[in-house]
């Protein structure tokens, strides 16, 4: 009885886990820095997920567990603005793999470090569009915003993310 | 060399530096054991809990209704595009930020107002003085003479009120997201003075109810009164371009409303930068002395 008011548990589940678990995890780590956070919100994110009662437009799953995700670190991020003021910002560090080369790793952090030092609603695009790889129209859906403002910000976000990255050189 | 042109090199390095961070099994099983384990329950339980929820909500709200506003919880917000504006936090030291930043703003006729808190309005509202005639995420951009209000926060078409007992050359408001927003009058993004005084940007003489200087103390009513006073009459402008300050200076009107400058070494920040050494003095003597009587 339970299972047919949620469709999204059982083999479903597993299979959009196993798809974008990682996405949200590291979605989520990009965007707040920290780690334990990031797997707290991937698990509240999937058990909105598991107890989601409505339909999910076939092919938009990730879109929607992105959405979710996005929404649940601005809550984060917002009700923690008093522990960043207090203990300064979590630094944010690279967790790669043993294949990763070394002499890649100071690129990647840089790029890291500067994609989190931007304004929380530029990280948000910048995360989306280059790290998530979705199209303009589908940030817009995702963020609930117009096209024009996800171009405006993004272009915006991009200089912005520049001009760190020159900073940093 | 990180190419920002080339997304696709851009998510590999992303996904690369990331990639030993990875959604464990353990995780998952613990989402299905949290489905597992969690009750079914009938009507009655079920309304029992939302009683006690209701009860423990109404409790936290009464308390923070009831309490008054401290600075810590003072926000700003960030322009919204059509969607639901977010808030972001504001801090002490921030009432001048960097220019980079965006910040939610008005502007009218060459005067900028940045956003610093929601309030509820009802009891400072003034007059309504004009109408959002442009939204933008660019608002700098947008410069007019003309009796427009422009900005990245309020929506087109909203109406904009004076604060009650305010010139309308120190502080505004209008709602944002559904709320009343306080505006502040602002130097920034080269938008400073503009032939306005110190009087008329920070015209809060007759209304203060105290001001707190940061690390000093607080100065309640007439001593409040005095003390600034001194400033409006001594203080003598340095620059029109804000700078980051170290010290907050807040000032709380009889109507509730919090105005805020900051204080760099000794240049108040606020609308353009103010050097007055005396208001310094006058403030720190003030509260020494009244610290002394309170403990004889």
């Amino acid at each position: 009885m339970q299972s047919d008011a949620r469709p999204y548990t059982g083999e479903v589940f597993d299979r959009l886990y196993a798809l974008y678990g990682n996405d949200v995890l590291r979605t989520a780590y990009y965007y707040l820095g920290e780690k334990q956070r990031a797997e707290d919100i991937c698990q509240d994110v999937f058990t909105k997920l598991f107890t989601y009662t409505g339909e999910i437009t076939p092919g938009k799953e990730k879109a929607w567990l992105i959405r979710v995700t996005i929404n649940a670190c601005r809550d984060y991020w917002r009700s923690s603005w008093a522990k960043r003021v207090i203990l300064g910002p979590p630094a944010m560090e690279l967790i790669p793999d043993e294949r990763n080369l070394l002499e890649e790793r100071e690129e990647q952090e840089q790029l890291a470090k500067a994609v989190y030092a931007l304004p929380a609603q530029f990280r948000e695009i910048i995360l989306l569009y280059y790290y998530q790889n979705f199209t303009l129209q589908e940030i817009a859906s995702i963020l609930k915003i117009s096209n024009g403002t996800v171009a405006s910000r993004l272009a915006r976000g991009r200089d912005k993310l520049e001009a760190i990255l020159n900073k940093n050189q | 060399m990180i190419d920002l042109n080339s997304p696709e090199s851009v998510r590999e390095q992303l996904n690369s530096g990331v990639a030993g961070f990875s959604c464990r099994e353990d995780m998952r099983a613990h989402i299905i054991a949290g489905m597992d384990k969690r009750p079914v329950r009938g009507w009655i339980p079920r309304l029992g809990a939302v009683a006690a929820g209701l009860v423990v909500i109404l409790g936290i709200a009464g308390w923070f209704m009831n309490r008054p506003v401290s600075i810590s919880e003072l926000y700003t917000l960030e322009a919204g595009g059509n969607g639901p504006v977010r808030a972001w936090p504001v801090t002490e030291h921030e009432f001048v930020l960097s220019a980079e930043e965006d910040h939610a703003i008005l502007i009218h006729r060459g005067k900028l107002y940045r956003m610093m808190y929601q309030l509820d309005g009802l009891r400072a509202m003034g007059d309504s003085v004009g109408t959002v005639t442009a939204y933008s995420e660019n608002p700098y951009d947008l410069r007019t003479d003309r009796n427009d209000y422009i900005s990245n926060a309020v929506l087109k078409g909203d109406t904009v009120y004076a604060v009650e007992g305010l010139p309308v050359t120190t502080a505004l408001l209008a709602e944002v997201d559904g709320q009343m927003a306080l505006f502040q009058r602002s130097g920034e993004h080269g938008y400073g003075l503009n032939g306005d005084s110190l009087q008329d940007t920070c015209g809060v003489l007759g209304q203060i109810s105290s001001i707190t200087l940061e690390n000093v103390g607080t100065l309640n009513g007439e001593d409040a009164e005095a003390v600034m006073e001194i400033l409006m009459k001594k203080a003598r402008l340095e620059n029109a371009e804000a700078l980051p300050g170290e010290q907050s200076l807040r000032i709380t009107l009889k109507n509730g409303v919090q105005l805020e400058m900051s204080l760099s070494g000794d240049q108040l920040i606020g609308c353009g930068v103010w050097d007055c050494t005396e208001f310094l003095d006058a403030f720190r003597a003030l509260v020494a002395e009244r610290a002394g009587k309170q403990i004889v």
